[in-house]
């Protein structure tokens, strides 16, 4: 096999298709009479499923999702955040009692405020992905994609999956289903939570936003990126060293839809759909771990001073038993504090900087946030959040679908291993080239 | 593969061809700019507050706007096929790269509005700083204009393309 692989230069399965098809090709057109009418879907394919140009497309196509997420829905932000900070000062001046008062503005309307902030990128995602969706541009991309996750070690029916990691990795390692072959399928569900979901966007805008300054947009993209490409190098790392990957993949056939224009009645669904998912969540599993967060940070009550000395708190005691693990990589405290509620949801991990840093307003928090980290350890906060553990609701579907506790844990175990080891990679690089 | 008869005469062919090649060409230039920039900006001299190469509305370390300048660049350039006779379905190179030009293009105009609209509701300094240079640099990024420039070549391509197609091509 190896030797027909060297051979042919490619994939014999790959190699194999396209004989196939060239095949029929010549068939059909010495038999069928006429000639079939050019659609405009033939004209784009042309350029979209081009050799050379399809992936570089798909990047740029990806680059304005991320720029429209990011920029565009900034001042909806923006006016959420002032609304949250003008409601804490209202409840602070208006409660008498002072442990009431902290609940309601420290804890309800900075964590409630933390978390809905980032409603407006979310949504502005879904809307953006429902345009590439809608108009049937995605199956294009899975198509484009294929080739190269194959030579990947990566299933082409993989990317679906893929892609739905990017709104929930919930929904993208159930999609996993569709993949035929066993080995094929663990190992998609195995890298699925590396691709970046809707809830860890927050905690890169907010890193970002604080330390990158200008680029921030570009190190946001950068970690959809980093998720995708570290998909593919565990996916192969996997599949050469685990005996249990090893062997034939099975074929990817797909049927590519015609291209539609994308009406705004079915956008403002699919956005809807998804985005509430995230309303879902912030009202529910985020409401009632913040309660919690708050609970352990401004407690016990008179050692904190009300609140005030977070350094005193139970939250501090956990972060600073924990820190010592992660001081190689530039984080305090608080940030390993932060990750720890993060498995929980990875919203989470912003709501507890809130808490911690005892700021409700965006700005402020986003000020304080700078103080803790630099550009470097920033960024190697926002990889780590990324890639060290999935929430617990994934980890639970990933039980359910691959029915098994030994590759559920190795999930878990390999996410924080690799964390640690790419967060030390942007460190060292980092600090290498003159970043501070 | 799927052949065509010639639809398109060979005047507006060949204007396709000039047109489209010339617009790749600015955006190919456009792009290796910003990438020269941001590799000096992220690389070379991190965190430097001047551009390498300062031009008004050029950015000093846009990395992937750069990256997809170079995209559409190479997309448009493309069209230079159309030169040759018989190859009317490289039209398409022209309507997608006219496409990827109109969608950068309104991007970066929202991103102008959103850019003013937070300056607003900050209010203060931060207003003041956006309608003293922010308001120019924004506007004037250089995608913006290429865009406007690139708007002709995406109707005539787009008709084009429904000659090539003929009237019942167009899905949706």
């Amino acid at each position: 096999m190896s030797k027909l692989r060297a051979e042919l230069g490619e994939e014999p399965e790959a190699y194999f298709v396209e004989k196939r098809y060239e095949f029929i090709k010549q068939v059909v057109s010495k038999v069928l009479k006429g000639r079939r009418r050019l659609t405009l879907s033939d004209l784009l394919d042309r350029v979209f499923l081009h050799r050379g140009l399809g992936i570089p497309i798909f990047l740029a196509l990806w680059w304005a999702l991320f720029r429209f997420t990011f920029d565009v829905s900034a001042p909806l932000s923006d006016a959420i955040d002032m609304f949250f900070g003008w409601l804490g000062d209202v409840a602070r001046e208006g409660i008498a009692n002072p442990w009431l008062a902290s609940f309601v503005a420290d804890g309800i309307c900075a964590g409630f405020g933390s978390v809905l902030v980032f409603i407006p990128p979310i949504f502005f995602l879904f809307f953006g992905l429902a345009i590439l969706e809608d108009s049937g541009y995605l199956a294009r991309a899975a198509f484009v994609m294929d080739r190269a996750l194959y030579k990947l070690g990566l299933h082409g029916r993989s990317f679906i999956p893929m892609l739905l990691g990017f709104g929930c990795n919930i929904p993208g390692v159930m999609a996993c289903r569709t993949i035929e072959r066993e080995e094929d399928r663990i190992l998609t569900i195995l890298v699925n939570p590396l691709m970046s979901c809707s809830a860890r966007l927050p905690v890169y805008v907010l890193i970002g936003g604080a330390v990158l300054g200008a680029y921030a947009a570009a190190g946001v993209y950068s970690m959809y990126i980093l998720g995708i490409v570290l998909a593919v190098c565990m996916a192969l790392l996997f599949r050469r060293v685990i005996p249990y990957f090893r062997g034939r993949r099975s074929m990817f056939i797909m049927e590519l839809p015609v291209y539609t224009r994308p009406t705004i009645r079915g956008l403002l669904t699919h956005m809807y759909e998804r985005g509430v998912l995230f309303l879902k969540k912030a009202g529910t599993i985020i409401f009632s771990v913040m309660v919690v967060v708050w609970f352990l940070a401004t407690h016990p009550w008179s050692a904190t001073a009300g609140g005030e000395l977070v350094e005193n708190s139970y939250v501090a005691m956990l972060g600073k038993a924990l820190e010592p693990l992660v001081r190689p990589l530039g984080f305090d405290w608080r940030a390993v504090a932060a990750l720890f509620f993060g498995f929980l949801a990875k919203e989470i991990v912003v709501e507890t900087f809130g808490i911690l840093l005892g700021v409700e307003e965006e700005e402020a928090l986003t000020s304080a946030i700078a103080n803790i980290f630099t550009p470097v350890t920033g960024l190697a906060f926002m990889a780590f959040t990324l890639i060290y553990i999935p929430c617990v609701a994934t980890i639970g579907v990933i039980y359910r679908e691959t029915n098994s506790v030994k590759w559920t844990v190795f999930a878990v175990a390999y996410g924080l291993i690799l964390a640690y080891v790419v967060a030390l990679a942007i460190v060292g690089i980092g600090h290498a080239i003159g970043y501070p | 593969m799927v052949h065509v008869r010639p639809a398109l005469d060979p005047r507006t062919r060949r204007a396709l061809a000039i047109y489209g090649s010339a617009m790749g060409l600015a955006y190919v230039i456009i792009g290796l700019l910003e990438v020269i920039n941001a590799f000096h900006t992220w690389f070379l001299r991190p965190g430097a507050e001047e551009a390498l190469i300062a031009l008004p509305g050029l950015p000093a370390g846009d990395l992937f706007g750069g990256f997809s300048s170079l995209v559409i660049g190479l997309v448009l350039l493309q069209a230079i096929r159309l030169w040759r006779p018989g190859r009317d379905e490289d039209t398409a190179f022209v309507l997608v790269g006219s496409l990827l030009a109109a969608a950068f293009g309104v991007l970066y105009i929202l991103i102008f509005i959103a850019n003013g609209l937070s300056a607003l509701l900050a209010g203060g300094e931060e207003l003041t700083e956006w309608l003293a240079s922010g308001w120019l640099a924004d506007v004037l990024r250089p995608e913006i204009w290429l865009f406007v420039i690139a708007l002709p070549a995406a109707i005539i391509s787009w008709r084009a393309a429904r000659a090539v197609v003929g009237e019942e091509g167009v899905e949706g």
